[in-house]
């Protein structure tokens, strides 16, 4: 080989292995840089206060392979936390930001959720020329998940078209801490944790509780109601199943016992969430039933309210409230004559039958002590002249109704100016009714005009 | 100190008071009872079986009360088959029951008949107030209807022709009280009584000539004060 030719071998062979070196260190990367800095998306910590936190990406495309390409996004894994709860993905959005490319075809320029499918990010023009531009990348709520740190990954890989450069990929780690403090609070409408029913005051006879689910739970749960034991007074009475009622009201997202129903010493649930426990607020409106019948005394018990849930939830006591029912001593004496307010004999003839009045007498009490009802009748029937009915013409006579008690004149008897016993209660002071019947006739010789006496009945402890 | 003492014991008192109120309660009521002044007078007739004997004792109320007091045919033949010297009904007669009330202030009750008639012949006689009876009884026969006894100073008038005058025929004087009070008038034709005297006072026999038909008339009853 003479020096020409050899010097020509080499030059050639420079000439291929500069080729070839040229070709193995060609330009096509890609970098993905969080633009508040550091290699990480984080959101930081999120509190609520704001419904979107967005952050922005720089990507920035190398390329001088001559050829087309695209970078396709994918997450691999949504934001979750270490129970495995994770951040709706629709709560995590992209858009590019229109003019912050140079040559290619920005695909995101409307928002978009980041979802698990391959999603085109950019096409860069036909030269694969550089670029760079900025995505944008928003989380929003509300975040109906448990507080905590969230972390999740999303892939970018710039492909080539029509060559065979091997894609290169980029992972970009997302975080956030929601730290939006998943509790529920219960407090009654006046703020304090007793809840006080009273029968004697209009506005006491019911009481509100507010339950208010603050920040998701981030599964279904329930909320229980227990009554440590029936309401109990210093004197040792309790009072029955009937007692108290209770119904749960505004309840939107779960589903709360929306009938009147008693409360009871056995667990009951009030409130079933929805799937993923949200966030919500509503009423448990406790109030009295029939107290008529029970006995005078403050009552106390407590009711505990409970929290029962699957997976992570933490189960167990959420809070108690004092329950206390004033039940003011009752000791009244009703008197219902049946013309209303007076006992009245109209048009009385002489020779003509008896007229007919009836009175009932209800008792209402829960002093527990036995009693008596008496009357006093003033005088008798007397006008204004002074002439006076005999007092052989006022009868009376006592029936039952329901009458627990003893009546004294079950049979017809004079009404007697003056004090009658007409009833005696049974020993344990039963509140009760009964009904006098009384009877007025007039003799042959009375003159007419009107009469009138009064009668005074009296409720007495015996 | 004494006024300190003073005032504690106000206040003890006001305590005891309000507990003696807590425990009785009282509810006064008025009872009224009004009686309308009226003068009224209300009769009704019944008619009784006398089973032709001479005595009210056993004689048989009907409780339904007429209209009218049918006295049928007339006859002058006794039940023995003897002449009875006068046309008279048996065994039925009526007893007229009036209640009258006045609220306390004296009446009288009348009755007035001016005769039974048929065509232009009208008769007076035979038919009278037989009986007067200031306490009847109820339909049993037994329990009196007025509740208490008639008034001192209460009386009946007399029996006599029930169409005997020009003037009503007074039944019943309540007296100065005016006591409501239901009496009992008597209304027959009787014949004479078996021992041949008159069935009551005032009795005018009816005559045997007496013209054939059907005599009709109209009492009338009233009250008035005095």
């Amino acid at each position: 080989m003479n020096k020409n030719v050899k010097t020509m071998f080499i030059l050639v062979l420079a000439a291929i292995i500069l080729l070839a070196f040229n070709k193995a260190f060609a330009a096509f990367s890609l970098s993905i840089t969080p633009y508040a800095g550091g290699y990480d998306l984080n959101y930081g910590k999120i509190n609520g206060l704001e419904p979107r936190i967005n952050k922005e990406v720089v990507v920035n495309i190398t390329c001088d392979i001559g050829k087309q390409y695209r970078l396709i996004q994918t997450l691999l894994e949504p934001l979750t936390n270490i129970q495995g709860v994770s951040i709706p993905q629709n709560n995590l959005l992209v858009y590019g930001i229109r003019g912050t490319n140079k040559y290619g075809t920005l695909a995101v320029e409307g928002e978009v959720p980041v979802s698990f499918g391959r999603m085109f990010i950019y096409t860069s023009n036909q030269s694969g020329l550089s670029d760079s531009f900025t995505l944008v990348y928003g989380l929003e709520g509300p975040f109906n998940v448990p507080a905590g740190i969230y972390r999740g990954r999303l892939s970018f890989t710039l492909e080539p078209i029509d060559t065979d450069q091997a894609p290169v990929s980029v992972i970009l780690n997302i975080s956030a801490e929601i730290a939006i403090e998943s509790k529920i609070e219960i407090t009654t409408a006046t703020g304090t944790k007793t809840i006080t029913l009273n029968p004697a005051k209009e506005e006491m006879k019911s009481a509100d509780v507010l339950i208010d689910i603050k920040g998701a739970m981030g599964a279904q749960f329930k909320i229980i109601q227990v009554m440590n034991e029936p309401p109990i007074s210093a004197e040792g009475y309790s009072l029955s199943q009937d007692a108290i009622k209770f119904y749960v009201k505004d309840a939107r997202k779960g589903i709360g016992i929306t009938s009147s129903t008693s409360l009871s010493s056995r667990p009951q649930t009030i409130y079933t969430s929805g799937i993923s426990g949200e966030p919500e607020a509503f009423i448990v409106n406790y109030s009295l039933g029939d107290l008529e019948k029970e006995k005078a005394g403050k009552y106390r018990t407590a009711i505990k309210y409970l929290l029962e849930g699957s997976g992570y939830l933490k189960e167990g006591l959420i809070d108690t409230l004092a329950l206390e029912i004033e039940n003011a001593p009752i000791f009244d004496l009703i008197i219902n004559p049946e013309a209303g307010g007076l006992i009245q004999f109209k048009n009385l003839k002489a020779l003509s039958p008896p007229q007919i009045n009836e009175v009932v007498i209800q008792v209402k009490t829960n002093i527990g002590k036995p009693y008596q009802v008496s009357q006093k009748v003033l005088s008798g029937f007397t006008n204004k002249e002074g002439d006076v009915i005999p007092e052989k013409y006022f009868k009376l006579n006592e029936e039952k109704i329901d009458t627990k008690g003893i009546l004294k004149y079950p049979a017809k008897t004079e009404a007697k100016v003056g004090d009658t016993v007409l009833f005696v209660s049974d020993k344990e002071g039963s509140p009760d009714s009964f009904k006098v019947i009384y009877e007025l006739s007039i003799p042959a010789d009375l003159k007419a005009g009107d009469y009138s006496t009064g009668i005074t009945y009296t409720l007495s402890e015996i | 100190m004494k006024k300190l003492i003073s005032m504690l014991l106000v206040i003890g008192l006001a305590l005891w008071v309000v507990s003696m109120v807590e425990a009785a309660t009282s509810v006064p009521v008025t009872a009224n009872a009004s009686v309308t002044q009226e003068l009224a007078l209300t009769v009704s007739v019944n008619k009784v079986d006398s089973k032709g004997t001479e005595t009210y004792t056993d004689d048989t109320w009907d409780p339904t009360p007429v209209a009218s007091m049918a006295f049928g045919s007339l006859t002058h033949t006794l039940l023995s088959g003897g002449e009875a010297g006068t046309l008279y009904s048996t065994p039925y007669y009526y007893v007229a029951l009036l209640s009258g009330s006045s609220t306390g202030r004296k009446y009288k009750m009348w009755s007035n008949c001016s005769g039974l008639v048929s065509g232009t012949v009208t008769i007076i006689n035979g038919f009278g107030v037989t009986n007067l009876d200031d306490n009847p009884k109820k339909a049993d026969g037994v329990t009196p209807i007025n509740p208490s006894p008639k008034p001192a100073d209460a009386s009946l008038g007399s029996t006599g022709l029930a169409a005997g005058g020009t003037q009503p025929k007074l039944l019943y004087d309540s007296g100065l009280t005016g006591a409501a009070r239901v009496i009992g008038a008597y209304f027959g034709i009787p014949p004479y009584k078996s021992d041949g005297s008159i069935p009551y006072a005032g009795f005018v026999p009816l005559s045997l000539d007496t013209p054939g038909g059907t005599y009709t008339g109209t009492v009338t009853f009233s009250i008035t004060l005095y």
